[in-house]
């Protein structure tokens, strides 16, 4: 069952992963050619390493594309077939998510791979000055772990209702208006910080997807 | 000195009204009154500015490390037990102190919002701290060890401030100093930091300005003089005075071009917090008295200072100060454990919530 749910969902996202593992692929190599670490004339370091910062931060808006798509492409058949087809396996709902979630994860792995290699051969064509370290490996990690719970998250979304899914969004609008409308009245109350903010730090769910990517660091 | 000032005011304001009361009138002699008061104030605010606070507030003068604390009366048994701390917290990171140094050395320690009569007292050799909410010890004992280091480097002399900062951060946590130091010395694009990341001890002395650059290289390889060049001055393209010098650096790769530029430039040292680390070093090579000899006298140039704190030669005081640096290297960056556990367990919580949807029940 799962190796047909997984061909099915491979066809859906065949052109997304690839695009996806060509754009992971090609984003390291860039970083370290736009920073000026691939045949330096010189070496203005601080300034090298504020552009490898600013260009790694495509790879979490990569992990949040490919979680997306992904989990669309794993329900869209569904929803186009209004659920028929899985309403008439002989497994429980349950198990018929749990396999559509596991193809997804297992479409991730060419994407990480992809990254991981583009992180090994850009780094491996620079010229690192003494006193930095390049990490191919941990861009990799931190984007595999990424792209999951992003992949994750909005996987939960598709297999809600839309009510659910407009009880969310509807709190998160409200949730920034409802900032804005303290600050236009001039009241020092940061609710950002106590709702938002901590889906971003650690223990949050969304932890991986923020902060600095660095490819070359001390 | 304030007190007969304000005696003479007083008199001159009896007097007036008893002589030549019906040639004045009395809006004139108001204003005569206000004007002399004026003047009297303003004498009274250029005096001694301890002697304008006593007639406000009654003052308790504490000692403490070499400095003279004084505070409020009310509050001087919160302080006492703050200075304790900070007494032994000095001693134990200085050493001996340069007591000569400290003489009449003052911290002024407020507590709560400090009035006009407190506000006159920050002067040069006053430090001022101003204690606002609850007070707790270890923070005051902070504040104090700043004040210490603020006064040291004061009476250390120009050359010191110039060279370590006016804050002389040498309570500071090594570790951390040190580890700041190598990022810095790592991205430096200066020739002498470079060669002293890579081994050369007396390119570390140009580069913390303990000596003069006597490479006729000058400071920077030609690619790092352009990527300065470009990155300092990439918004003035349109200054006459810049532009074609500019053109010629970045574009046309002119090596003298880019050396006229960067000459309006500071010189390209390590910063003072790297000086401080070198500071740290000579005091725990040189033992007890190390900060003591450093302070005895502020006139010899720093590296003479250093050389006689450590009780070593400048060389050997900057191949140890080399090797805490590299060894302070930060750890390679991980992701760690925890946050691979939580965004696996937050994934699986997610795939849960799928499983159990509502939706197609």
């Amino acid at each position: 069952m799962f190796a047909q749910i997984f061909r099915m969902q491979g066809r859906a996202s065949a052109l997304g992963v690839t695009l996806a593992a060509v754009a992971g692929f090609m984003v390291p190599i860039m970083a370290v050619q736009r920073a000026g670490f691939v045949n330096p004339s010189g070496w203005d370091i601080a300034e090298m390493l504020t552009m490898v910062e600013s260009a790694g931060s495509l790879f979490p808006l990569l992990a949040i594309v490919l979680g997306l798509l992904l989990a669309v492409a794993a329900w869209s058949p569904d929803h186009r077939g209004q659920h028929v087809y899985a309403l008439t396996l002989p497994i429980p709902r349950w198990h018929y998510v749990v396999l559509r979630f596991a193809a997804g994860t297992v479409l991730l792995i060419p994407v990480i791979a992809a990254v991981w290699v583009g992180g090994l051969v850009a780094t491996d064509a620079a010229t690192i000055p003494e006193g930095l370290r390049v990490y191919p490996g941990t861009i990799a990690l931190r984007f595999g772990l990424a792209a999951l719970v992003a992949y994750a998250a909005v996987f939960a979304l598709a297999a809600g209702t839309k009510r659910t899914a407009a009880i969310i969004f509807g709190t998160l609008v409200g949730i920034i208006l409802v900032q804005a409308l303290l600050e236009l009245a001039a009241i020092r109350v940061d609710v950002l910080r106590y709702t938002l903010l901590p889906l971003t730090d650690w223990p949050g769910p969304f932890e991986m997807l923020f902060g600095r990517w660095m490819l070359i660091n001390v | 000195m304030c007190r007969v000032l304000l005696a003479l005011l007083l008199v001159t304001g009896i007097a007036g009204p008893l002589g030549g009361q019906a040639a004045e009138s009395r809006e004139a002699r108001l204003a005569r009154l206000r004007a002399r008061y004026a003047e009297l104030q303003a004498r009274a605010e250029r005096q001694d500015s301890l002697a304008a606070l006593r007639l406000l507030v009654r003052l308790d003068t504490l000692r403490a490390a070499g400095l003279t604390v004084l505070t409020d009366s009310a509050q001087a048994p919160v302080l006492g037990s703050a200075l304790a701390a900070f007494e032994q917290q000095a001693r134990a990171q200085l050493g001996a102190l340069p007591l000569d140094l400290l003489r009449d050395a003052r911290v002024i320690v407020r507590f709560g919002n400090a009035g006009p009569g407190w506000t006159r007292l920050i002067t040069e050799d006053a430090q001022f701290l101003q204690i606002r909410g609850a007070v707790r010890g270890d923070d005051l004992a902070r504040q104090l060890r700043h004040s210490l280091a603020v006064v040291l480097a004061a009476r250390g002399g120009t050359a010191l401030q110039q060279w370590a900062g006016a804050d002389l951060r040498i309570f500071a946590d090594p570790a951390i100093l040190l580890e700041a130091t190598y990022i810095e010395l790592t991205t430096s694009p200066a020739r002498p930091a470079r060669a002293c990341l890579g081994g050369d001890v007396p390119a570390c002395a140009v580069a913390l300005d303990l000596a003069p650059l006597t490479d006729p290289r000058g400071w920077y390889e030609p690619g790092s003089a352009r990527a300065v060049v470009q990155r300092a001055l990439r918004l003035q393209t349109n200054d006459p005075a810049v532009a074609p010098r500019y053109r010629a650096c970045v574009e046309d790769a002119d090596l003298t071009a880019c050396q006229s530029l960067l000459q309006s430039f500071p010189v390209p040292r390590l910063s003072t917090r790297a000086a401080v680390t070198v500071l740290q070093r000579a005091a725990a090579m040189g033992g007890n008295q190390a900060y003591e000899r450093f302070f005895a006298d502020s006139t010899p140039p720093i590296r003479a200072r250093l050389e006689r704190a450590a009780g070593v030669p400048l060389d050997s005081l900057l191949g140890e100060w080399r090797a805490a640096v590299m060894a302070a290297r930060p750890e390679p960056t991980r992701v760690p454990r925890r946050s691979q556990w939580t965004a696996v367990l937050w994934a699986a919580v997610f795939a849960v919530a799928a499983a159990g949807s509502t939706r197609w029940r």
